[in-house]
């Protein structure tokens, strides 16, 4: 097993061997590359997640519910956010303006995110090394790992006319933070909580249906489309959604 | 409180199929609600105190409940079958009446009563809108309480506000005008008494006559596990069974005190009378034991053998009963394949299972094996077959992937033609022996309210070979009160011939008798075909003969067969006489499992009955996560209600507990605990030796 340690900051001339030699490994031997945040890391033979993981763990102080890992090379979510972008438009024809309008800021923002297939595993460099059940291989392709540390905000997107970043500072529950936040609700009932971990919890924010919930660092909250109690179709087009939302390079 | 959808770290299907991964996102959403689990009222079922509100316990749910209350002592357990359906079973003792006025009869017991209720919910919570519940209360008895009530709730943070119509027993106040009487006059005037002989659903008095409005008011308050209970009641007591109750005040009010799994209540009623109760709640989804199994055996540093000479058997057999519950009884092998014949004694998934054995044959097993055949005996007879592809098998146990699905490398099968060829044990025949414990118990009679009966059935036999066996049981009773009968057969007069009325006649012979005493057959007749025959005592009260033929593909949500006997009754003076009665009884049967409602089975019995009674029997049952099974029966045939008796027709319930609830390991085994209200003459069936269905369950497993 050998691997390319890549940084900024080489001189110009080490860089450009460096390059070289990258782009050689690349094209004869490489097996399993990985993008983690800045730096690219090849492998010949499956690394396990510990291994992988081993050059930058310790770097910083990373909070690891938050790492997000991705495949770079294949792309099947795109499928679903065409499907999502399709169904949102046909339901906007049947909508009043008011209405239509939101559902419009809701295209938008599902267009601007940046989405990659994701891959829900536990991400902990210190549960990898303990416990070999969370130290799966690696299979031959290509990665990316995104690393944060702590965050101290979480984003509100859905029926709302601009997406939000909240913080989180204030230690309340989350359906404070949205009532306190929003005035105007599409859903006066529920929320979809997507925690940076990747849990999905469906929360009550009204005044018939509360009880304190904590807010992972990180995490998203979608104010989706009302739904009915007899008919699924809305409730399936907010679970793409928030499907759409895990998948998100944020 | 968030309940979870779904929580990370267990290892989910890639990228093969993004709907999947929908599903198991969201696999078992529950909506959120501001209260904790609701409570109980004083005769069982989720409400206030004498009234039932809308809301509705959690899916699973099973409380049970003591509640006194002066007059009245209720026992009631309360299930919520779906999140949408909530059931209840009552005992009532009525303190200020006798059984009967009898003592010869009944002696100084007091008045007792059974009912049943049910309650659906209509429409959800929402920001609007309130819940609300219909609800039948006192269906199929002999009506003490019997109501129609449709009620609304609504909650505003700790408080929860509850308004209802109700008819019958909760309508007596009259306060309130009958909507259904301003539609259709037929409405207005509700009928008294019972059809029949007691013991059906009376939908001629649904939603008749007088109507009264009742509500109230819940508050969750700041200390933890305290709520208190306002509530304003439509009844009056003039005409209640326990005779005319003073009622001083509409109002009542209570409070429950919720300690871990245990609700204490108190409550002051009518203005005048103090009541108390204990509930004690379990969920029937999430009950669960602890385990002190070994882990699945990892495979991650293993040294299998280098070849099958190199194999040490005893080792793999050893490692097979101890780590994964299975019993080898022979082994054939053919190039890079290894069939292993034997059974599951512990575990109840069939995952796990097939997991645990996997795992061991692959870390015991030379490496150039590329297929293991796991095939399950019923008694010695293969019925299943699980095909392991190792390689993928070997890769998704050692994660060689991210995401790894370790059940998509076998496959389970109906045994191939070959594997049954190959099953050559060493041997197929030689005695067999066990013992079970039983436990016979009813309610509300006469003599006293719990007659028991309990003991062992020993049962010894001979396997003459894989297909042929006799064997025999004796019952033998050890602990008992049915003494205490003051009677035997009842005095009814019945047009019927009693096939089963005669069962105290049966279990007061002697502490020893022969139940069943037979000659077996049992073999695969054709694919996914099975039949057997039995010829001999059949069981306490028939001996004759018998075949069941079954077809049951594996893991298919149907199953179709047909039985048919021709027994004669046994006496009941000694163990191998018998009495004139003849009756050739048999049916077709079906076994359904609906898609749309998963974890439930369905089971039609078309035929004839001991009786010469010829109609159907249904059986209703839904599995719970935990493995418990609850079910209903009813048996509706030719025989009418007058001629049938006290009752009107055969029905019954039961719960089915798996034993690995209560033990420290793995076990598979069950206890089934019936309760049948009333069972005389009419759509009883033949208790035959054995059923396909259940030798046969591994290939569908509902009763795992």
């Amino acid at each position: 097993m050998t691997f390319i340690f890549q940084t900024k900051g080489f001189d110009l001339m080490r860089s450009t061997i460096f390059y070289c030699f990258i782009l050689f490994s690349s094209i004869s031997s490489a097996q399993v590359s990985i993008q983690i945040n800045q730096h690219k890391f090849d492998f010949t033979a499956s690394p396990r997640l510990a291994e992988v993981l081993s050059p930058i763990a310790y770097q910083d102080n990373w909070y690891w519910p938050a790492a997000r890992l991705f495949r770079s090379d294949t792309h099947e979510i795109l499928t679903l956010r065409n499907k999502v972008i399709a169904k949102l438009k046909f339901m906007q024809l049947s909508l009043n303006n008011d209405n239509a309008v939101l559902v419009d800021e809701l295209i938008q923002q599902i267009n601007s995110w940046q989405l990659a297939d994701r891959i829900l595993i536990n991400l902990d460099y210190d549960r990898a090394q303990t416990n070999p059940q969370l130290n799966p291989q690696f299979e031959q392709g290509q990665y990316k790992l995104d690393l944060v540390t702590r965050p101290t905000s979480f984003t509100v997107f859905g029926l709302v006319r601009q997406p939000v970043v909240i913080d989180l500072t204030d230690n309340m529950c989350a359906h404070h933070y949205i009532n306190s936040a929003f005035s105007q609700l599409e859903n006066k009932d529920f929320v979809y909580l997507i925690a940076a971990d990747g849990r999905i919890d469906k929360i009550g924010i009204a005044y018939w249906n509360t009880g304190c919930v904590d807010i992972m660092p990180g995490s998203q909250i979608y104010l989706p489309l009302n739904e009915s109690q007899f008919f699924s179709d809305n409730r399936e087009l907010n679970r793409q959604i928030v499907e759409l939302a895990l998948n998100r390079i944020m | 409180m968030s309940s979870t959808i779904y929580f990370l770290p267990r290892p989910i299907i890639g990228s093969i199929g993004l709907a999947l991964f929908t599903a198991s996102l969201f696999a078992g959403a529950q909506e959120l609600t501001t209260l904790s689990q609701p409570s109980q009222m004083v005769q069982g079922g989720v409400g206030l105190l004498q009234t039932p509100t809308a809301r509705m316990a959690a899916d699973g749910n099973l409380s049970i409940s003591y509640t006194d209350n002066e007059e009245y002592r209720f026992w009631s357990a309360t299930l919520q079958l779906f999140p949408w359906m909530e059931s209840t079973v009552r005992y009532t003792d009525v303190r200020t009446r006798l059984y009967s006025s009898d003592p010869d009869f009944s002696g100084n017991q007091t008045l007792k009563d059974k009912g049943i209720d049910v309650k659906f919910r209509l429409l959800q919570e929402s920001y609007y809108l309130p819940q609300v519940t219909v609800g039948f209360k006192d269906i199929g008895g002999t009506g003490f309480f019997d109501s129609e009530f449709i009620t609304a709730s609504k909650a505003f943070g700790p408080l929860d506000f509850h308004l209802g119509l109700g008819w019958g027993y909760l309508g007596t106040g009259d306060n309130f005008p009958n909507p259904f009487c301003e539609v259709a006059d037929r409405f207005c005037d509700r009928a008294d008494g019972f059809s029949g002989r007691g013991g059906t659903v009376e939908f001629g008095k649904f939603f008749k006559g007088n109507t009264s409005l009742f509500g109230g008011v819940e508050y969750v308050t700041p200390i933890e596990g305290l709520r208190l209970k306002l509530e304003y009641e439509g009844k009056n007591y003039i005409n209640d069974r326990a005779g005319n109750l003073a009622q001083d005040s509409l109002w009542n009010i209570g409070a429950v005190y919720q300690w871990k799994d245990f609700d204490f209540s108190l409550n002051y009623q009518r203005g005048n009378t103090i009541g108390f109760g204990l509930t004690y709640k379990l969920n029937m989804h999430t009950a669960k034991q602890v385990k002190f199994d070994r882990p699945p055996r990892s495979l991650l540093n293993t040294t299998p053998a280098t070849s099958m000479q190199e194999l040490n058997r005893n080792k793999l057999y050893n490692d097979l009963l101890n780590d994964g519950g299975f019993i080898l009884k022979s082994t054939y092998q053919a190039d890079e394949q290894i069939t292993l014949y034997g059974s599951q004694l512990n575990y109840r998934n069939t995952d796990e299972a097939i997991q645990r054995v996997g795992r061991i044959a692959a870390s015991e097993l030379p490496n150039d094996i590329k297929e293991y055949r796991i095939v399950e005996n019923a008694g010695s007879l293969p019925v299943l077959e699980t095909v392991i592809d190792v390689d993928s098998f070997k890769a998704a146990a050692r994660l060689e992937s991210l995401e790894n699905d370790i059940g998509a490398s076998y496959t389970r099968r109906d045994p191939s033609a070959e594997s049954v060829a190959n099953y050559q044990p060493n041997t197929t025949s030689g005695l067999f022996y066990g013992a079970e414990s039983f436990w016979i118990q009813t309610f509300g009679n006469p003599e006293d309210f719990y007659l028991y009966q309990g003991g062992l059935f020993i049962t010894a036999g001979y396997a003459f070979n894989s297909h042929f066996s006799m064997q025999s049981s004796i019952k033998a009773t050890i602990v008992e009160n049915f003494d205490k009968f003051n009677y035997k057969v009842d005095n009814q007069q019945t047009p019927l011939p009693r096939v089963r009325t005669y069962a105290r006649e049966y279990v007061t012979r002697n502490k020893i008798t022969m139940e069943s005493a037979y000659l077996s057959w049992f073999d695969r007749v054709a694919e996914n075909t099975y039949a057997q025959a039995y010829a001999g005592y059949l069981e306490g009260m028939f001996g004759g003969v018998g075949a069941e033929i079954l077809y049951q593909p594996v893991d298919s949500n149907v199953a179709f067969g047909v039985d048919l006997n021709y027994v004669q009754q046994r006496s009941f003076e000694n163990d191998w006489d018998f009495r004139d009665y003849k009756v050739l009884t048999g049916h077709a049967s079906i076994y359904w499992r609906p898609s749309f409602m998963p974890d439930t089975q369905l089971t039609l019995n078309v035929g004839q009955f001991l009786a010469k009674d010829k109609g159907v029997n249904i059986d209703f049952a839904k599995r719970f996560d935990s493995g418990i099974i609850v079910g209903a029966y009813a048996a509706f045939t030719n025989v009418s209600a007058e001629e049938y008796g006290e009752g009107s027709f055969t029905k019954g319930f039961y719960i089915s507990i798996p034993f690995d609830l209560f033990v420290l390991e793995s076990a598979k085994g069950r206890g089934k605990i019936p309760w049948v209200p009333i069972a005389r003459d009419g759509g009883q069936k033949l208790n035959r030796p054995a059923e396909l269905k259940n030798m046969t369950d591994i290939r569908s497993p509902f009763y795992d």
